[in-house]
């Protein structure tokens, strides 16, 4: 952080304290005699709310509470120095507004240790406190005008409108009511933060917990003195009360703030538990996890190129980092620029970025280490489970086969046979035109079983591969195809491995441009890509395909990876259909 | 010679072995009463023609043919079921025996003098 933010809150604290303690002295102020027992304790909270939140900007530059309290500070002195200035406008924002301070602590309260608002409840409780504010001290502004005679800096209302007796206490009383809720809803969500804290959260909440019971006491009975409570006795205690709630309050904040510090001996102590560490994932889990006190830490490893997501747990689990929304923080580590790994921990650790920094430094090495053991993990699910599929898809082939056979040229050949027989038996009876009749139909038969076990017999292989090569194979392909097909190769010839894969993607690719892409036509292009071969097949179709929505698809990247291939697929609905697939030249 | 010719229903889906099988089994003196595409339907056509034999392909696209098998010779009065299918007996192991028919011919050995031989030893 720069010292410039930090310069500027003291100036402007300081000023803020010397004007408030100058204002009965000033030859306009209304004072006479200075009452001390009012100067001193209003001075004192601002003082203490821009020191500490000072301090906190200092020691912890990483939370924003220490900003936020000296935000407090300077709203707390703000309608003091309205009143001194003599314009009607800061007269009237200063009697209307100065309320402000309240909200803040609000804030303060809702987002401690990080000073962040971390969940939707969160931003929903700060931004009803606002919204109330806003709402009931606009109304008030339209509709009251107070006459303080004897004040000799008073001044109109520049926003009254219009108003009675009435309006204003029924205006009144709903901005205690809300004051009055938003306290009770503040310290359940101060109490809430605390239980689904976990050790380090805790440590740092333990003071603010503390400060809540005083802090909404003050708030509560504040905004029941003298409606529902009088007596001057009373209005004594409860002003009392509330200058020494405020007073120390920015004190544990700031506690709390720099407890979430948990020193260099936690670190150094992780660097000899990993000095000896080579046992299972979970010992460096546990020692990081310790180090930084929060045993609720949770590592994972960044492993790209897998599908989904980019990280995997220790196990080689894909594994979603928490968003934005959770209550949980994400400290992502680097090296040399590309993250490796992700802490998943307490939020109140974000105050430390220094104690995370040094422990994951520390602990780099075993983290890459964890991270690269992760990554084969991960792979070798992956491979388990395309090899379960080339399995399972090699089984299916088969079927498909047999039932391609039993359907098409078996049966074809069983009639031909009856047919033959048939003729046959009839031989001497035939008149002369049936029998070139019933021979055409048994000849017809014969070429429908020709045809069937070609087709099969190409897709089983297509030996025009082997043969002519991939160029010719395709425009054949591209020949059967019902839509029209432009067939671009320039490539060398490969592996047979290779160019079989490469096929049957364009094969797969034109089956799905006929079967369900609407397109008018596409295109098979294969080129030269280092010492391997590109195969693409577009189409200007229908789009949104996903390897999830066809096993055909699926069937093919397990194809082409087991070659150690990539494949993908660019399908947005109404914009066709892109498969691409980066073969190696010399896969067997 | 001189008999009541044998009412026969075919129970098949390919149409191209229903209309062989109907004019060997006409031009050998069976008369082909009627013929259904798959299971259900060949069930349906047994119960309303009460054919003397039926014809029933093995592999059906609804249910199989053994079911079939066992569903009309549940019936009181049974017609005479023979197996037929592009595979071989020995393909299906012991489920032929099971299944009740009278016999099993392989499509490609099917001739009007096979299947008499196979109603002659049922009856």
């Amino acid at each position: 952080m720069t010292r410039r933010p930090v310069l500027l809150a003291v100036l402007a604290g300081v000023a803020a304290a010397a004007f408030q303690a100058l204002t009965p002295y000033l030859p306009w102020g209304w004072y006479r005699p200075v009452p001390m027992n009012w100067l001193l304790p209003e001075t004192a909270v601002g003082v203490s709310f821009v020191a500490a939140g000072v301090a906190g900007m200092v020691r912890r530059p990483a939370s924003r509470v220490g900003a936020l309290m000296v935000a407090t500070g300077l709203a707390w002195f703000a309608p003091t120095v309205g009143f001194l200035i003599p314009l009607g406008i800061f007269w009237s924002l200063s009697i209307n507004f100065g309320s402000l301070y309240l909200v803040l602590l609000a804030q303060l309260f809702v987002s401690f240790p990080t000073g962040r608002l971390r969940t939707r409840w969160d931003r929903g409780v700060v931004a009803g406190a606002y919204a109330w504010y806003v709402l009931s001290n606009v109304a008030g502004a339209l509709t009251w005008n107070p006459v303080w005679p004897g004040v000799r800096l008073w001044q109109h209302n520049v926003f009254y409108a219009f108003g009675s007796p009435r309006l204003n206490d029924v205006i009144g009383t709903a901005g205690d009511v809300g004051a009055v809720v938003f306290a009770v809803v503040v310290a359940g969500t101060v109490v809430r933060h605390w239980v689904r804290a976990s050790k380090p959260g805790r440590r740092a909440l333990a003071p603010v917990l503390w400060a809540t019971a005083p802090t909404g006491a003050w708030v509560i009975l504040d905004q029941l003195n003298n409606r529902v409570l009088t007596g001057a006795r009373l209005d004594h205690a409860i002003h009392t009360l509330g200058y020494l709630v405020l007073t120390t309050l920015p004190f544990g904040f700031l506690v709390g703030l720099l407890r979430v510090r948990l020193g260099r001996v936690a670190v150094e102590n992780l660097v000899v538990e990993l000095g000896g560490h080579a046992g299972p994932p979970a010992g460096l889990r546990q020692a990081l996890a310790r180090a930084l006190g929060d045993p609720s830490l949770q590592i994972f490893y960044r492993v790209p190129g897998l599908g989904g997501g980019e990280f995997v747990d220790d196990a080689g689990r894909p594994a979603a980092l928490p968003g934005a929304d959770s209550a949980r923080s994400v400290t992502v580590l680097d090296r040399d620029g590309a993250p490796i790994a992700a802490l998943v921990h307490d939020p109140a650790l974000e105050g430390e970025p220094e104690l995370l920094e040094s422990a994951a430094a520390a602990a780099r090495l075993a983290i890459d280490n964890e991270r690269l053991q992760a990554e084969v993990r991960a792979q070798l699910r992956e491979v388990r489970a395309s090899r379960a599929r080339i399995v399972e898809a090699g089984d299916r082939e088969r079927q498909r086969v047999e039932r391609n056979l039993h359907d098409g040229a078996q049966q074809r050949l069983v009639t031909l046979s009856m047919a033959l027989g048939m003729i046959r038996d009839r031989a001497g009876t035939y008149a002369p035109g049936d029998l070139a009749g019933d021979l055409d139909e048994a000849i017809g038969e014969l070429r429908g079983a020709i045809g069937d076990l070609r087709r099969l017999a190409r897709g089983i292989h297509p030996a025009i591969l082997t043969n002519e090569g991939l160029g010719a194979a395709l425009e054949s392909l591209a020949a059967r195809c019902p839509v029209p097909v432009a067939v671009r190769c320039q490539a060398a010839r490969c592996t047979e491995a290779v160019e079989v894969t490469a096929y049957f993607v364009a094969a797969e690719g034109l089956a799905n441009v006929a079967k369900h892409a609407h397109a008018t036509r596409a295109t098979v292009t294969v080129t030269q890509n280092g010492a391997g071969i590109r195969v693409e097949v577009a189409d200007n179709g229908a789009g949104g395909v996903c390897t999830e929505t066809g096993s055909g698809l699926r069937g093919l990247a397990d194809r082409v990876a087991a070659i150690g291939g990539t494949f993908s697929i660019q399908s947005t609905p109404g914009r066709g259909t892109r498969l691409t697939a980066e073969l190696p030249g010399d896969a067997r | 010679m001189c008999y009541v010719p044998v009412s026969v229903l075919i129970v098949d889906d390919h149409a191209g072995f229903r209309a062989r099988a109907r004019e060997m089994l006409g031009s050998a003196g069976y008369h082909v009463v009627a013929e259904a595409a798959d299971g259900a339907g060949g069930i349906g056509a047994a119960r309303r023609v009460r054919p003397g034999v039926v014809l029933l392909d093995v592999q059906l696209p609804d249910i199989s043919g053994f079911e079939v098998a066992r569903v009309l010779l549940a019936d009181p009065c049974p017609p005479v079921v023979v197996l037929v299918s592009v595979r071989e007996a020995v393909d299906y192991g012991g489920l032929i025996e099971r299944s009740g028919a009278s016999g099993f011919v392989t499509k490609s050995d099917l001739t009007a003098r096979s299947l008499s031989v196979l109603i002659g030893r049922a009856s």
